[in-house]
């Protein structure tokens, strides 16, 4: 039965969940203010400071983005200029006002190979609920790059933990960029896929992308030699960032291993059995989730993959050239049928998977943690949580690796993100999805601390972090 | 524990000179990492987007002309989200309180938000913001910001055992409300 304090959860979670974007800050107006109001007590009883006046709405003036959102979605009705605004009233002080706005919503790239100037950042979302936690697990990334849709496809680096963007990286010139793959340890450095749409060299190409936060070059694209043009089934950096897995697509299917610095065939397996390596088939046009096939271990001794959007096996990253089937294991199976407390959960590969090392269970040992959902029959209740499942000394060890964060009746529930996990699964970091509105946030056990929102071109869920975000 | 109600301000005056670009530079920052979710926050509280955002600019406009006066920056956060507390409070204020609950969208819901969210959580967020003050702060600290007792003390400033019994009555007071409402 719902609680009252979950109808209360619920709707509050709700009406926050309207609100996605913040109107630029105007401070200039406040320096004409001069009566002090000290409303900083706690418990104040005053009225309220003066409002300040001079900043005509924010709306009426371009949206610092450009006015343009994310898909192409139009805005959502009646917020625009025309809206109603009780500073507004002395609009004329407005001319006199510096927009300090410019410096909230732009960040510009001081130097980018390609010589462009990064475009002013679109409606991405700054912050998330509440304050970043107070402490920081070790080892979680400070920094994402996040893939933006749009006519031209861009990249955002930001801040983890404090939803700050670090820059925003325009494609090169004639480059449709496709997606961004992550996991390198020193969290600075990212792989990036485009087409080149034009031309005898049409085709896949690669980057490098290095960040620099702080420096005069935030972020770095630069080409990588890998000979692969063909779209690839998947793609990951290993640890050291020093190798790059290559999964081809269709079928017979191949994963190859490239050198970063010279784009040298390292290894390559492939298979004549039935299968391709994809994480979850979707109908042909459709947006592959390239970025959630391949994934190395923390040691950059394994490299798992997702295989025919029916399992996860793991292979010996080391291993001579071979059989893609033959010289890697199963370790787990996507989709439902994994019982728990009553819960049936799922493993959906297209929200995130990652090779762990657990010392839970009595299959303590190499396994996969993946995002999903759970829903049990009678009483109905749904949860969220990441599924762990490893092989070890003949025993598996089946658990959710978080608590239940949404388990009002009815309530429909689109499951767990995960964009990050530590060697051991002990920190996560992840969305969770219910009702159609997202919370992004660090999970330790049953703790979750939520982090501002990520930047987010396409809906929820679909724009929560399936692969569109690298850490 | 500390859960007194004292001001991270100290008394001094306001932005002026050097400190200027410090202020504006801090509180910018500041409003890029929390904007959304204090308007999120003020939104819940009040159940209109105009207003929200007009209490969250208001908050950051405080926080700027006291800028100097902060103690320690780092607890601009709990400043501007008691100054958002603050004037959420003094809106539903002026806004005035319905002598009867009557469970519809018109005790501040805008037709914006009500047409968004559904009749359900509409009704839920009217009867929240029909609780008394600090039931109505300790329950939406708590079950929105997921802010621990403690937390939740510390920001409204009271003790600990006093977040526990208004968050208790309002649950109790609301599941009444919702109740007769149906």
């Amino acid at each position: 039965m719902t609680t009252t304090e979950d109808r209360a959860r619920a709707a509050m979670r709700a009406i926050a969940g309207t609100v996605n974007d913040a109107p630029p800050l105007r401070l200039e107006a406040a320096k004409d203010l001069t009566q002090d109001t000290d409303e900083a007590r706690l418990g104040s009883r005053r009225g309220g400071a003066p409002r300040p006046r001079g900043a005509s709405r924010p709306g009426g003036a371009a949206r610092p983005d450009g006015a343009a959102r994310p898909g192409g979605a139009p805005r959502r009705g009646g917020r625009g200029g025309e809206r109603r605004r009780r500073w507004s009233l002395l609009a004329p002080v407005a001319a006199a006002v510096t927009i300090v706005a410019v410096a909230v919503t732009l960040v510009i790239i001081r130097d980018i190979p390609n010589g462009g100037v990064a475009a002013p950042s679109p409606s991405t979302t700054f912050a998330g609920p509440t304050d970043t936690p107070k402490s920081i697990p070790v080892g979680v990334p400070e920094y994402y790059v996040a893939w933006m849709q749009a006519d031209t496809p861009y990249l955002v680096v930001g801040n983890t933990f404090t939803g700050q963007t670090i820059a925003t990286v325009r494609a090169p010139t004639g480059v449709f960029l496709e997606a961004v793959y992550g996991m390198a340890a020193d969290d600075r450095t990212f792989v990036v896929t485009g087409q080149r749409l034009h031309g005898g060299d049409a085709g896949t190409v690669w980057y490098l992308l290095r960040i620099a936060p702080g420096s005069a070059g935030p972020a770095r694209l630069t080409p990588l030699p890998v000979p692969v043009r063909q779209d690839p089934a998947g793609a990951a950096l290993s640890p050291d960032g020093t190798e790059l897995a290559v999964a081809l697509p269709g079928s017979p299917a191949a994963l190859r291993v490239y050198s970063v610095a010279t784009g040298a065939l390292l290894r390559e397996w492939s298979t004549t059995a039935s299968g391709e390596l994809t994480a979850e088939k979707v109908p042909p046009g459709s947006r592959q989730f390239t970025a959630m096939v391949l994934r190395w271990s923390s040691d950059g001794r394994q490299l798992a993959f997702a295989w025919n959007a029916s399992a996860i096996r793991v292979l010996d990253a080391t291993a001579p050239d071979g059989d893609l089937i033959t010289r890697s294991t199963q370790s787990m199976w996507l989709g439902p049928g994994y019982g728990l407390d009553g819960f049936t959960t799922t493993c959906q590969a297209a929200q995130g998977w990652q090779p762990i090392t657990t010392t839970k269970g009595a299959g303590a040992g190499q396994g996969i943690i993946c995002g999903g959902s759970a829903k049990s029959g009678n009483p109905q209740r749904n949860s969220i949580g990441f599924l762990i499942s490893t092989e070890g000394q003949g025993a598996s060890y089946i658990g959710l690796a978080s608590g239940s964060y949404c388990s009002s009746q009815g309530e429909p529930v689109n499951g767990a993100y995960i964009g990050w996990a530590n060697a051991d699964a002990s920190v996560v970091v992840g969305s969770q999805v219910c009702g159609g509105q997202s919370r992004f946030g660090i999970f330790r056990g049953k703790k979750f601390s939520p982090l501002p929102a990520l930047p987010r071109s396409l809906p929820v869920p679909a724009g929560v972090m399936d692969g569109t975000v690298a850490w | 524990m500390d859960t007194s109600s004292r001001s991270p301000l100290t008394p001094d005056d306001g932005v002026g000179g050097e400190a200027e670009t410090d202020a504006t530079s801090g509180v910018t920052a500041l409003y890029r990492a929390h904007a959304v979710g204090l308007i999120r926050l003020a939104v819940v509280m009040l159940g209109d987007r105009a207003a929200a955002e007009d209490v969250v600019q208001d908050a950051f406009f405080g926080l700027y002309r006291h800028w100097t006066r902060l103690v320690d920056p780092a607890n601009a956060l709990t400043y501007v989200r008691s100054a958002v507390l603050n004037r959420c409070r003094n809106a539903l204020r002026d806004r005035g309180r319905p002598g009867r609950l009557e469970l519809t969208a018109e005790a501040g819901e805008s037709a914006e938000a009500a047409v968004l969210i559904g009749e359900e959580h509409e009704r839920v967020l009217t009867a929240i913001r029909a609780l008394p003050d600090r039931q109505r702060e300790a329950l939406v600290l708590r079950f929105y910001l997921d802010m621990s007792e403690e937390e939740t003390a510390r920001a409204m400033g009271i003790s600990r055992g006093t977040v526990k019994s208004a968050t208790s009555r309002a649950v109790a007071a609301l599941g009444r409300m919702l109740k007769e409402g149906t």
